[in-house]
């Protein structure tokens, strides 16, 4: 199993060496470098003589590798640069912005936990029958939601008729309830939908009916056996519906003013601030491969088939 | 060729079927529908709300929010269904030849989709449009760059399977050069359950396609199309809801239409064969 972790672990660092070569890559085709975007954001037209001597220094004439290795070096240290449009360091904004973004994605998980996994029980349990068509009704709706127009929907509801909670996002418990709610709508539907499945395919397997034949009864094998393992695929969705989270969020948080990351990317693209958009691309990317990591590794404890085969 | 006709003869798709024809064909010939022009705006009209003359109201200019749905399905609806055709072809030509010739050419074009894969898909897309700059033709670019990794590895892995076959194995036999092989006796073979997937994607591409362009990195004004006229709407939602409720719900029935239609093709075509074992083992239960 360490052994295991370890390869994991040893494999990220080429997935990840990959992933800022290309951002890197892709924003250096970008059509305006941080002197042009420094003087256009003092609203003066710079000297093309002078913009030349400041892209020298600054080492953008550099070959692409060598500034690929000077920003890893930086990166490593935490320093991502400047932010053009927040006239502070990216790794400031970076630090405000982030555990916010994070704290919503827990958030909208616990919700999709403590709904989905009841719901896409009874569902499969109640197969055909009210209950079922009733859940099954409402996931597929959930599942087809856009999440803006379902963000906006609650606004509506509770802002702006009800009174009830705010409509911009504040950096507060409750101005978190509805932007987790909305970002968790779609993965609470898809988590019921597959659950529901993966019950489904599980209980008509052979072993089911030697447990039924032995006399155990039903819900027993339902409890014992069905479940645990209906949810142990569940737990490869985690790894998939971060990336979903993490692109959700840029919607949700836009929507209702939310200041994370997401917002921050939205904004940064308009900005043209480069330096911005790396680190978030950069940032997103590392907690995506992360989960991952952590789901593989999970999957692989849980799973006695594999766990016990090692040893 | 037999799936044509048990698809004629399944009711339940026959009508999704219709009625996403029916979309599509008011999409393209918007012009004859809509009672408005969708771009003039009329200060005499400001921000009704739905009456006779605009049965979906008007929005902060006095524009008919219906004739601008009914224009919008062009850059929203029609746009969801090119791009996500475009990232299968790509993608599908990308995953026959990995699949196909193999070796050094497979492993280069599959640590290329490893790589797309560790980005979350909107997180890339944004970055492709802030390289491109905002507007329609980039944000189409922009998701087929990303999207096509999907349809490569399907692809791929079914070609891994059907090119053991002995009818592959035949052809080569007598004859057939690599690229006949790939395109006439592998990719018919691969195509249905690639629709499928097309199905359901596009439901989920209309989705992105118009959260970017509410996020203003789409197409831009005064196009209509229904994420930016969510984006416009939210403004004067406190007093003219009718603005953000008629786009928003036209988004959500065109998904719905083609997660259904996902739903009964991949009945029908069945790839995981789960719908046809759960029918098998009824039968058997039923026998004893």
């Amino acid at each position: 199993m360490l052994r295991y972790i370890i390869i994991r672990l040893l494999h990220t660092i080429p997935v990840m060496l990959g992933v800022t070569f290309l951002t890197f890559l892709l924003l250096s085709f970008a059509p305006s470098d941080p002197v042009t975007m420094k003087y256009l954001n003092m609203g003066v037209s710079g000297d093309a003589q002078v913009m030349e001597a400041e892209r020298e220094e600054l080492g953008l004439n550099d070959p692409l590798l060598v500034r690929y290795g000077r920003w890893l070096k930086n990166a490593l240290k935490g320093d991502f640069g400047e932010s053009v449009s927040h006239n502070h360091s990216v790794r400031e904004e970076m630090l405000k912005r982030l555990p916010r973004t994070v704290l919503l994605a827990v958030w909208s998980l616990i919700i999709t936990i403590v709904f989905a996994i009841p719901l896409g029980i009874l569902s499969a349990v109640y197969k055909n029958r009210f209950a079922d068509y009733f859940i099954r009704f409402l996931s597929f709706v959930g599942v087809s939601m856009p999440s803006f127009w379902l963000g906006m929907l609650l606004i509506y509801a509770f802002s702006i008729k009800l009174g009830m909670l705010p409509s911009i996002s504040g950096n507060n418990a409750i101005g978190l309830i509805m932007p987790a709610i909305t970002l968790a709508v779609w993965m609470t539907a898809t988590y019921i939908r597959r659950l529901r499945a993966n019950i489904l395919e599980e209980i008509n397997k052979d072993y089911v009916i030697g447990l039924l034949s032995k006399g155990i009864p039903q819900w027993k094998v339902n409890l014992k056996h069905v479940l645990p393992n209906a949810l142990l695929s569940i737990i490869t969705m985690f790894g998939m519906s971060i990336g979903s989270i993490l692109g959700g969020a840029t919607i949700v948080e836009t929507v209702f003013s939310y200041q994370g990351v997401g917002k921050m990317a939205a904004e940064a693209v308009t900005a043209r601030d480069y330096n911005l958009m790396q680190a978030y691309v950069v940032w997103m990317a590392l907690i995506f491969v992360l989960v991952n990591l952590v789901v593989d590794i999970l999957y692989r404890y849980l799973d006695p088939r594999i766990r016990l085969g090692e040893n | 060729m037999h799936y044509i006709k048990i698809a004629l003869h399944d009711r339940k798709f026959m009508i999704i079927f219709s009625v996403m024809i029916l979309f599509v064909i008011v999409t393209v010939f918007a012009g004859v529908f809509a009672p408005h022009d969708p771009i003039a705006q009329n200060y005499d009209a400001i921000l009704q709300a739905p009456n006779k003359e605009y049965p979906f109201g008007t929005d902060q200019v006095g524009r008919c929010i219906l004739s601008r749905i009914l224009y919008g399905g062009k850059s929203s609806l029609l746009i969801a269904i090119v791009v996500t055709m475009l990232m299968a072809v790509i993608g599908m030509t990308i995953g026959l030849i990995s699949g196909y010739v193999g070796g050094l050419t497979d492993t280069i074009l599959m640590r290329i989709t490893d790589m797309i894969l560790a980005f979350p898909h909107i997180v890339f897309v944004i970055a492709v449009v802030s390289v491109l700059g905002t507007g329609t033709v980039n944000l189409i670019i922009a998701m087929t760059l990303i999207s096509w990794t999907m349809y490569a590895r399907v692809t791929r892995s079914m070609v891994l399977t059907i090119r053991k076959e002995d009818y592959v194995e035949q052809a080569r036999l007598s004859g057939a050069g690599r690229p006949a092989i790939m395109f006439r006796y592998i990719m018919p073979n691969v195509i249905p359950y690639l629709i499928v997937l097309i199905t359901q994607d596009i439901g989920s591409n209309l989705l992105t396609l118009a959260s970017l362009s509410l996020l203003g990195l789409g197409s831009q004004p005064p196009v209509p199309e229904w994420g930016f006229m969510l984006s416009e709407g939210k403004r004067y939602m406190q007093t003219s809801p009718w603005m953000i409720v008629f786009p928003g719900m036209v988004i959500l029935i065109c998904v719905i239409i083609f997660n259904l239609m996902g739903d009964s093709l991949r009945d029908i075509l069945d790839p995981r064969g789960i719908t046809r074992k759960e029918n098998w083992v009824r039968r058997k239960k039923a026998k004893k």
